[in-house]
Parts: C-alpha cells; sequence; structure tokens
C-alpha cells in the first residue's frame, strides 16, 4: 500500500505538472473562500457599521425607557444608577445613557437679549449613543460628569439663533443666571430638532439648574438589530429587580427594525448564495478536471495497475490529487482573504478578534476537504476500476 | 504436478470473450510450461490469442477455465488486490510502445513500481541507480522520458520492468516500434538479464529475428499454441 507520504509528494507533483487543466477550480474556490474568510471576520464590524448608520437615519437600534410622569405616585422616579449598570450589562446592550431635562424653557442672556431654548442634561455616554459628532470643539467627556464641570454644548442651530455664527469654543454664555463655557456644537446627520437645544452635564445640570425633570429616561444602544427586540424585553425585568418598574415605558422603532432585518436578511441570502456558487463552480471545477486528468491519464493508470498498484492506491493518489487542488486553492482564497480582511479592517477601523480568523480558516479548510473528496470521489472510482488491458491500451 | 524448476505451468487454458455478436473463443486449451532462466518467444497472426495468454499469464485477466501454477501455487479466483500483490512480487512487464508515464522523469518512472512494492525512500535511489546502470543509461535519470528517443525509452521500460527483481519478464511486443539495430539492444539487454538462471522472459513478437534469439519459440494459431523449436 502506498505511504501519505508517496501520496502527497505524487498528488502535489501532478497538480503542479497539470496546472493548466485546473486554474478555473483553483480561482473560484479561492475567490469563495476569500470572500468566505473577508465575510466571517468582518462581518459584524460592517453590520454594527451599517447599525450606526441606520441609526443617523432613524434610530433603528435604539430602545428607550421612560418612567412616565403621568401616572400617579410616579411623577418623580429616576432611573437609580445601579438599576442603569444593570441594564448596560444586558446581552445585546452596547451602551445607555441617562438623560433628563428642563421642564420649562431655559434663558439665555446675550448682548442684552433674552433667548429661550429647552435644556437637556445628558451623560458622556449620550454622544455615542446617539452616534454623535461635535461639528466643532468636543462633547463632555468622564471629567466633566464627574467634576460638575460648568461646560455647555450648543445646536449649532441655537448657537446661530443667538450668536448669528458659531464663536469659537471657549466663550462663556449665561444660562439661568450662570456661566457656561462653550466646549462644542452638535450638527449632523439624525441630529434634527436637537440642533436647537443646549447641553449640559447631567450632574451639573442636577446641581444648579432649578426645575430639572427626574433623570426618568433612558437612552439604550443595542449592539446589533437582532438584539433590539431581547434587550426591549428584559429591560422592564432588570429594571423591576433593581428598583421596581412601576410606570416604565420601553420604546423601539418596530416597524423600522422590521424593514431593516428583511433588507438583512435578503443581503445574508445574497451573499451567502454567491459563496456557495462559487465553491460550487470550484467543486465542478474539479470534478470536472480530474474527469479529464483520468481520460488523458488512463495509460498512465493502467501502467501502474501493471506496476501492482492496487485499486486503493489508485483511487487514494487521485483523492489527493482532489485535495492537493481543492486544500491549495483554500490556502490561496486564505491568503487572499487575510489581505482583503486587513484592508476592509482598515476602512472601518476596526480590529477582528484573531480567533475569528482562525475559525474562519478552520472552516474553510474542512470545507475543502469536503469539497475534495465530494468533487474527486467519482473521478477517482472510475479511475480505481479501469482494467489494466483496456487502460494500457487506450488510444 | 508441481515441479521446483518450472516457474510457470499452464494447462488446457481456454478464454472466450462474450460479446453482443456471440461468444468468442480466443485460447482453446493451451498447455505451456516455463522454466527459471530460460526465454520463450511466442510467434503468431495478430488476432490469435498470444496477447491474451500473457496477459492470463501476467494476471491482468482470468481465463474461462483450465489451470494455472505459478512458482508452485495453483492459482484459482483472486480479487484484484491479490492479483495485484502478485503481479508486484512476481512479474516485470514490458509493451509494444508508449509505456513510461508522460510528464515524468525517467527517475520517477522507475520509482513507481518501488512505491507499490513497499521500498523505503533510501533504498529507492541506490536501486534506480543500479538498474538504470544495468540497462546503461543511468546519465539519462533526470531527463523527461518524452525526450528520450524511441530505443532509449525501452530501455527504461525494461530497467522499469527489472526494477524489482521480478521471476518473470513478461513482454508484448516490445521491438515493436524499434527499427532491427535497436531491437537487437533490446534484446541484448533482455538475454543479459536472465543470464543469472532465476529470471524467465516470455515474449510475444511478430519478428522471428527476435524469437530466434530466444531459447525456446511456441507459435499460436487459432488459440492453440504449439512448440515449433528450442535451442541449446
Amino acid at each position: 500500500m502506498i505511504t501519505p507520504r508517496d501520496l502527497l509528494s505524487i498528488g502535489i507533483r501532478q497538480v503542479i505538472r497539470h496546472r493548466n487543466r485546473y486554474y478555473a477550480g483553483i480561482i473560484a474556490i479561492a475567490l469563495g473562500t476569500c470572500g468566505f474568510i473577508v465575510i466571517m471576520t468582518t462581518g459584524e464590524n460592517i453590520k454594527s457599521n451599517i447599525n450606526r448608520d441606520l441609526d443617523l437615519l432613524g434610530g433603528a437600534t435604539m430602545v428607550k425607557a421612560t418612567f412616565r410622569r403621568d401616572i400617579p405616585g410616579c411623577s418623580r422616579t429616576s432611573f437609580k444608577p445601579e438599576t442603569v449598570e444593570a441594564i448596560r450589562q444586558l446581552p445585546g446592550v452596547a451602551m445607555a445613557s441617562l438623560s433628563g431635562i428642563k421642564d420649562a424653557l431655559a434663558s439665555a442672556s446675550v448682548g442684552g437679549r433674552e433667548f429661550g431654548f429647552m435644556l437637556v442634561a445628558v451623560d458622556d455616554v449620550f454622544w455615542s449613543a446617539g452616534s454623535y459628532t461635535p461639528r466643532v470643539g468636543r462633547f463632555f467627556n468622564r471629567d466633566d460628569i464627574a467634576e460638575h464641570r460648568k461646560v455647555c454644548v450648543l445646536g449649532s442651530v441655537l448657537a446661530n439663533r443667538i450668536f448669528g455664527h458659531l464663536p469659537a469654543p471657549g466663550k462663556l454664555l449665561l444660562i439661568d443666571r450662570d456661566y457656561y463655557e462653550i466646549i462644542g456644537y452638535l450638527e449632523g446627520t439624525g441630529t434634527g430638532d436637537m440642533n436647537q437645544f443646549a447641553y449640559l452635564p447631567i450632574t451639573t445640570a442636577m446641581a444648579r439648574i432649578s426645575g430639572m425633570s427626574p433623570k426618568n429616561k433612558l437612552y439604550i444602544r443595542c449592539s446589533t438589530w437582532d438584539d433590539v427586540a431581547a434587550v426591549a424585553a428584559s429591560i422592564p425585568e432588570a429594571v423591576g429587580r433593581a428598583q421596581g418598574n412601576k410606570g416604565l415605558q420601553v420604546d423601539m422603532a418596530a416597524a423600522q427594525l422590521k424593514h431593516i432585518k428583511r433588507i438583512a436578511w435578503w443581503i445574508r441570502l445574497f451573499v451567502a448564495i454567491s459563496i456557495l456558487a462559487t465553491l460550487g463552480l470550484g467543486g465542478t471545477g474539479i470534478w470536472y478536471g480530474m474527469m479529464t486528468a483520468v481520460r488523458s491519464r488512463t495509460r498512465e493508470i493502467g501502467l501502474k495497475k501493471a506496476m501492482g498498484a492496487t485499486r486503493g492506491d489508485i483511487m487514494a493518489q487521485f483523492l489527493t490529487e482532489s485535495l492537493c487542488l481543492s486544500i491549495g486553492s483554500t490556502i490561496v482564497g486564505t491568503l487572499l482573504g487575510g489581505l482583503a480582511m486587513l484592508v476592509v479592517s482598515a476602512l472601518l477601523h476596526s480590529s477582528p478578534p484573531p480567533g475569528l480568523f482562525l475559525g474562519g480558516v478552520a472552516i474553510s479548510i474542512t470545507i475543502s476537504i469536503a469539497l475534495g473528496v465530494g468533487a474527486g470521489y467519482y473521478p477517482s472510482a472510475h479511475a480505481a476500476g479501469l482494467e489494466v488491458i483496456s487502460a494500457v491500451r487506450f488510444e | 504436478m508441481s515441479d521446483n524448476s518450472y516457474i510457470i505451468q499452464v494447462r488446457n487454458l481456454t478464454m472466450t470473450f462474450r460479446t453482443p455478436a456471440g461468444e468468442i473463443p480466443v485460447l482453446r486449451g493451451v498447455n505451456m510450461d516455463v522454466r527459471k532462466g530460460e526465454s520463450l518467444a511466442i510467434l503468431g497472426p495478430s488476432g490469435s490469442g498470444k496477447s491474451t495468454l500473457l496477459f492470463i499469464v501476467g494476471l491482468f485477466m482470468s481465463p474461462t477455465s483450465g489451470s494455472y501454477v505459478l512458482n508452485g501455487r495453483e492459482l484459482s479466483a483472486m480479487d484484484e488486490d491479490a492479483q495485484a500483490e502478485l503481479r508486484r512480487h512476481y512479474f516485470g512487464f514490458v509493451f509494444q510502445s508508449c509505456n513510461l508515464i508522460e510528464n515524468s522523469t525517467v527517475f520517477e518512472d522507475l520509482e513507481y513500481p518501488l512505491i507499490y512494492a513497499g521500498v523505503p525512500p533510501h533504498k529507492r535511489r541506490e536501486r534506480i541507480h543500479e538498474t538504470l546502470k544495468r540497462v546503461r543509461i543511468e546519465h539519462r535519470i533526470n531527463h523527461r522520458t518524452n525526450l528520450l528517443s524511441g530505443g532509449e525509452q525501452q530501455r527504461v521500460a525494461v530497467a522499469r520492468a527489472l526494477i524489482n527483481r521480478p521471476q518473470v519478464i513478461l513482454a508484448d511486443e516490445p521491438t515493436g516500434q524499434l527499427d532491427s539495430e535497436n531491437s537487437q539492444h533490446i534484446m541484448d539487454l533482455f538475454l543479459e538479464c536472465i543470464s543469472d538462471g532465476e529470471t524467465a522472459l516470455v515474449l510475444v513478437t511478430h519478428d522471428h529475428k527476435v524469437a530466434d534469439r530466444c531459447s525456446r519459440t511456441c507459435y499460436f494459431h487459432d488459440g492453440i499454441l504449439t512448440e515449433t523449436g528450442s535451442q541449446p
């Protein structure tokens, strides 16, 4: 019986010598593997980016939890810090931001003129939860919140209304008889009416602004749209355990979510079919190449049998060639996929965990072995079954 | 029945091919003995059954009926793998033409029988060099077989048949596509190879000059083998 070492060296040699016959199959399998690895390693990042972009357009992955003030006994209920922490720990929750609002309009005085506007108290994660970026300056950070700093962010529409332009950050603004340093301006896709509001650190607002509502609004950003329903369902229980959930209302964009999920499902199906079709084409390429090889090497098969090769030796030789082809193509595809993954990750400013790439490689190799055996089995069995005399005399 | 000096003993061998057009009897009760160290030439017109006999002796096909004793062992129905095992051990084959493996080097071509016989890699190179030296074509060891001349290719084929030190060399018209000079060289080689007295040569040929160099000559006609002569 031929040894595995001999099988491998003969298999690799034959594939290299007859490579022209196999190019189509090699390219198809390499492309399919490359696509699979890119989707597997960067798919979640792509999904997160789509999530973020969709959030800018409509907050599809945002869940809002509010203690209703119109329910008797709930008018002053706030989310306690431990409740917020419990919600942040729920599976599928990317971040949760606590906010409050001043019941009446706040006022600012500039050049002897008074301007009324909505005043919102927010924490440091409010901006990333809403995927907001400052047009000028910066937003609140953890220190601003912890140290109760007297800083504010203005919506760009409000700033233009007050100043006629956007002054450089650092300017002081008199809000409700207290000076606050303007550190940045909010503007951009998805900000909508929020451009007309002013924002203070939640700790500062609660301490200095009279007439602030309790901290009864919690904005919860889910990791992906698949998490939204589960997160929304688990919030009442989590809040109930931490402080009681009387008057709690949970809202999500159900209709939007349904549409997005449907679109995502079609995209996934399309990508999966494309990868499967590419791998299928690769398998067919190998099958056809191997059948052609068996036909054009019929005399070789006969000669080898005449030299004492058994049916199993011939079968093993052609199966090994088929496996060399499919695994070799997968290695090429893995290298291309790794390269593409680096490029896509750089574009998305992310770094997929190495385990994901190794998992992708392991799955690709498993698929390629199945493909190699599947595509090579029939031609190999056909070769092994040839009769010596008719094979040797084959023209 | 068995005699230690006989390597092949065939009795009443028949072979009938079944085709849609009916049965075609090819061998009709063939008797043949081959001793160790002798050379037997089988002559006969095309289609007379001489190659079929060679293929049955070489275990490429099974006869319809009759007895075949190889080195004292009666061979009855055997599976394909058992036949392959005996082929590896007892026989070396040389075919008429194009019997080298395409796209391979002389070394690789000669390595295959050693691989199938389970010879370890470190012994293969030594054995290949030794055999190529014996057929005087060692300088071509790394050449592609398709770049060799017809005579050189047939020398490589002889080397491949000898490499596993078989007890019988079976040659099916080995000089059929060679000029007379190369034919004589190949015959010189065959006779030199069996000069140890242990290896037998059975060859099928149309060429009387080739047959005349063998120690015995048989003539095949219409499925029946007749001994026509022997040389001391």
